[in-house]
C-alpha cells in the first residue's frame, strides 16, 4: 500500500498496519500492541484507527497522529469509493486495472449502435432485471449475464428493427473473467460495433473475437499491401465488379467452401460453380477451393471493404 | 386497404452493387405473395426496402395508395417476422407478445384481450406463462408470429421464417402460416429460397434472379407457363429437362429434332412456332420429368413421341420412381410410377407427353410457349 511508503518518507519512520488481533495487513512489520486510542511504548507509537492499529517505530506528536488517522480514513474511503463506483463511471473514466479484477465476473458487455435513440426500448425490455444500460455518444452499453448471447443479441436487433424500423449493429465483448475485466469487455464490444460499421455493415451482431482479423488488417499499411498484391489486386477488382462472380465467391465462403451446398443455394449446377471458381482463379490467381487461398481472398475482400468506406 | 406497389425500384449499394434492378410489382390487398430465387438475388433487399430498413435508391413504393419512400418505418403499419425468432429470453410468452403494445402504451385490458386472441389463433394459449427456453422451435416461431399479429399490421413481411426449423416442422409450419393468412385476411409478403415453399404457400409468386424480377404469376401459371429457362428450371423438382434441339416443318407439321430423335408437336403448338418464325432455328426443348412415361399404355398410345433411352440409375421414392436416363447424349430424368419395370443399363422406350412440352429461344432464353 502506497500509504505506508508515504508516511515513512514524511515522518522518517517505519509504519505498519495491523488488524485488532495483531495480524499485519500492510507496510512494515514494526511491533504490535493493542490500544483503544493511542499508546506510546518503547519508542513506538500505536494508533487505533477504526478496526485497525497503526504502529510506527518512533514517537509521534498528536498532530502527526491526527494526520495519520485522517489520511488513513481518506484512503479507506477512496477504496470504498472504487467499489461503489457506478458502472457508468467505470466505463467512462480511467480506473486502475487492479481495482476491477474480480468484479462483474460472468457478465458480458454488448454495445448497441444505431442512428436513433433506443434507450427507452431497451429500458422497457430489461426493466426489473439484472441488466445495466450505460449510454455514451455513439450508443449504449448493455451489461448482463447472458445465457445465449447470440440469440439475445439477434432478438434485440430484430425486435427493435421491427418496432422502430431501424437498423442496429451490436458488438460484443467477451465474458468478464479473471484478468479480463468489465472495462475490457466494454472496450471490445464497442470496437466490434464501430468496426462492423466501418466495414459497411448496417445491421447485425459482431463478436470481438471474430473481429480481430479486421483489426489486424486495419492496422496495416494498405498502400504497401496494395503494391505487394498488385497483380492479384487488379484481377480482384474484376471479380468485385462482376456481380455473379462476387456473389458466388461470397456464398461459397459463407457455406464453408462446401461446393454442393453453395451450388444448391445459388441454384447453379456444381459444374457451373466450379467453372466460376476457375474464372476467379484465372483473374486473381487464387483458388478459393483451398482453405488457404480462400483466406487470402477473404482478406482482400476485407481490405477492399475497409478501403472503399 | 393494404395494396403494396413497387414502381421502377432500384437498390444500388455502395461500390455500385445493383442488388435490385427496376422492380415493378403490384401486390393486391390480402394477397399472399412469395418472393423466391437463389441466394443473393435480392429477395431480402426487396423486403427490407418495403419495411423501410433499407433506403430505396430510386423508384416509388406505395403502401395502401400512399407513397412511402420517405415514411418512417414505424409509421408504415407493417410487421416483420424474421428467421431467428427474436424473442426476449427473460420474458414469458405472454410478455413477449404483449411487449410491442406495452411500448405503445395501449391499456392493459386491451393488450390482454389481443394477446389471448392471438394465442388462441396460434394454439399456444397453454404456453403463455412459459419462457422461450422451454419451447420447441416450432412453438417459438409461433410466438414470434403472435408478436406480429397482436399489432394488427396492414402488411406482414416474413424473411425465411422457417429456415431454422427441421424439414418435418417446416412442412407443418407452412400449413400453419397459410391458415393464419386466411384467418387474418391481410397482405403477406414472404421470402424464401425454397421453391416448394413458394409453390405451396403463395397465391402469387415472384421469381427473382440477379436482382431482376423474372416472372410474377400464380403458382400454377409459373409452373405451367414459365417465362424463361431460368424460371422453368428453378420451379419444380426434380427440375425440368432441357435439350438443345432444332425445329423443322413438313407440311403443316412441326418437329423437334435432336440426335436421331424426331418428335411431332401438337398442332396448336406447331402453329405458334410457325407464326413466330422459329422454323429451322436452334431452340431449347423442355419437358418436366412427370411428362415422360415408360408405362406400356403411354408408349403404345403416343407412338409419334416415343424415344429410346438408356437407364443409368433408378431412385425409388416410395410413391414414385425417378429414372435417370441418357437419350442421344442428353441426361434426362423421368418421374414414373413405382410399378415401372425399368432396370439399370437397360435400353427402354419412353413416351414424351407432347402437349406439355416447352420451347425456349436459345439466344434470349425466353419461352416461346
Ligand atoms: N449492405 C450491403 N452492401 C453491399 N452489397 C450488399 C449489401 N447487402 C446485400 N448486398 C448484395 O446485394 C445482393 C442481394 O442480397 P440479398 O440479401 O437481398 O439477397 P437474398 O436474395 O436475400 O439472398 P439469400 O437467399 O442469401 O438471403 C447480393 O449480391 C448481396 O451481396
Ligand atoms: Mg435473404
Amino acid at each position: 500500500m502506497g500509504f505506508c511508503e508515504g508516511i515513512k518518507k514524511a515522518l522518517k519512520c517505519n509504519v505498519g498496519i495491523y488488524d485488532l488481533k495483531g495480524k499485519i495487513l500492510y507496510g512494515f512489520n514494526t511491533n504490535f500492541r493493542y490500544t483503544d486510542d493511542v499508546l506510546y511504548s518503547n519508542n513506538s507509537t500505536y494508533i487505533r484507527c477504526g478496526e485497525m492499529i497503526v504502529s510506527a517505530d518512533c514517537l509521534l506528536s498528536q498532530d502527526a497522529v491526527n494526520l495519520i488517522r485522517m489520511i488513513l480514513s481518506l484512503e479507506q474511503e477512496k477504496e470504498a469509493a472504487t467499489f461503489m463506483q457506478p458502472l457508468e463511471y467505470i466505463l467512462k473514466n480511467d480506473i486502475s486495472y487492479e481495482s476491477l479484477i474480480g468484479r462483474y465476473e460472468g457478465y458480458t458487455v454488448l454495445y448497441i449502435k444505431c442512428r436513433e435513440d433506443v434507450e427507452d426500448i431497451l429500458f422497457n425490455i430489461y426493466s426489473g432485471y439484472d441488466v445495466e444500460l450505460v449510454k455514451d455518444d455513439d450508443g449504449i452499453y448493455l451489461i448482463k449475464k447472458f445465457e445465449d448471447i447470440e440469440n439475445e443479441a439477434n432478438s434485440i436487433i430484430n425486435g427493435i428493427g421491427d418496432e422502430r424500423g431501424i437498423n442496429i449493429i451490436i458488438g460484443s465483448g467477451r465474458m468478464v473473467k479473471d484478468k479480463y475485466t468489465i472495462k475490457h469487455s466494454s472496450q471490445d464490444a464497442k470496437l466490434s460495433a464501430v468496426f462492423a460499421e466501418k466495414l459497411g455493415f448496417k445491421n447485425g451482431y459482431f463478436v470481438y473475437d471474430k473481429m480481430v482479423i479486421y483489426e489486424v488488417i486495419n492496422s496495416l499499411d494498405i498502400g504497401e499491401l496494395e503494391k505487394l498484391y498488385d497483380e492479384i489486386y487488379r484481377g480482384f477488382f474484376d471479380v468485385i465488379r462482376d456481380r455473379e462472380l462476387i456473389n458466388t465467391a461470397e456464398e461459397f465462403l459463407k457455406r464453408d467452401l462446401n461446393i454442393s451446398e453453395a451450388a444448391r443455394r445459388l441454384y447453379i449446377h456444381r459444374n457451373t460453380l466450379l467453372y466460376r471458381i476457375e474464372k476467379i482463379k484465372s483473374l486473381t490467381g487464387l483458388d478459393i477451393k483451398s482453405f488457404e487461398e480462400a483466406m487470402i481472398f477473404k482478406f482482400l475482400l476485407i481490405i477492399y471493404r475497409l478501403k472503399s468506406k | 386497404m393494404a395494396k403494396v406497389v413497387l414502381k421502377n425500384i432500384y437498390k444500388i449499394y455502395p461500390g455500385n452493387v445493383v442488388a435490385v434492378k427496376d422492380a415493378n410489382l403490384d401486390i393486391e390487398d390480402k394477397e399472399f405473395v412469395v418472393l423466391v430465387g437463389p441466394s443473393g438475388c435480392g429477395k431480402s433487399t426487396t423486403l427490407r426496402m418495403i419495411a423501410g430498413l433499407e433506403e430505396i435508391t430510386s423508384g416509388e413504393l406505395y403502401i395502401g395508395d400512399k407513397l412511402c419512400n420517405d415514411v418512417a418505418p414505424k409509421d408504415r403499419d407493417i410487421a416483420m417476422v424474421f428467421q431467428n425468432y427474436a424473442l426476449y429470453p427473460h420474458m414469458t410468452v405472454y410478455e413477449n407478445m404483449a411487449f410491442g403494445l406495452k411500448l405503445r402504451k395501449i391499456p392493459k385490458d386491451i393488450i390482454d384481450k389481443k394477446v389471448r386472441e392471438a394465442a388462441k389463433s396460434l394454439d399456444i394459449e397453454h404456453l403463455l406463462d412459459r419462457k422461450p427456453k422451454a419451447l420447441s422451435g416450432g412453438q417459438r416461431q409461433r410466438v414470434a408470429l403472435g408478436r406480429a399479429i397482436v399489432r394488427e399490421p396492414k402488411v406482414f413481411l416474413m424473411d425465411e421464417p422457417l429456415s431454422n426449423l427441421d424439414a418435418k416442422l417446416r412442412v407443418q409450419m407452412r400449413a400453419e402460416i397459410s391458415k393464419l393468412h386466411k384467418k387474418l385476411n391481410t397482405t403477406f409478403i414472404y421470402v424464401t429460397h425454397d421453391q416448394t415453399e413458394a409453390m405451396t404457400m403463395g397465391t402469387k409468386i415472384v421469381v427473382m434472379k440477379d436482382g431482376v424480377i423474372q416472372q410474377v404469376d400464380s403458382p400454377q401459371r409459373i409452373y405451367e407457363h414459365p417465362a424463361n429457362i431460368f424460371v422453368a428450371g428453378f420451379m419444380g423438382s426434380p427440375q425440368m429437362n432441357f435439350i438443345n434441339a432444332n425445329l423443322t416443318k413438313e407440311g403443316d407439321k412441326v418437329f423437334v429434332n435432336f440426335g436421331r430423335v424426331k418428335l411431332s408437336l401438337p398442332q396448336d403448338k406447331a402453329n405458334i412456332i410457325i407464326e413466330k418464325g422459329y422454323i429451322g432455328k436452334d431452340v431449347v426443348f423442355g419437358i418436366r420429368p412427370q411428362h415422360i412415361d415408360d408405362s406400356v399404355d403411354a408408349v403404345s398410345q403416343n407412338s409419334e413421341s416415343v424415344v429410346e433411352a438408356k437407364v443409368e440409375l433408378i431412385e425409388h421414392m416410395g410413391s414414385e420412381t425417378y429414372l435417370y436416363l441418357v437419350c442421344e447424349g442428353n441426361n434426362i430424368i423421368a418421374r414414373v410410377a413405382p410399378t415401372s419395370k425399368a432396370q439399370t443399363e437397360q435400353i427402354i422406350k419412353v413416351a414424351f407427353e407432347m402437349s406439355n412440352v416447352h420451347i425456349f429461344d436459345k439466344e434470349t432464353e425466353l419461352s416461346v410457349f
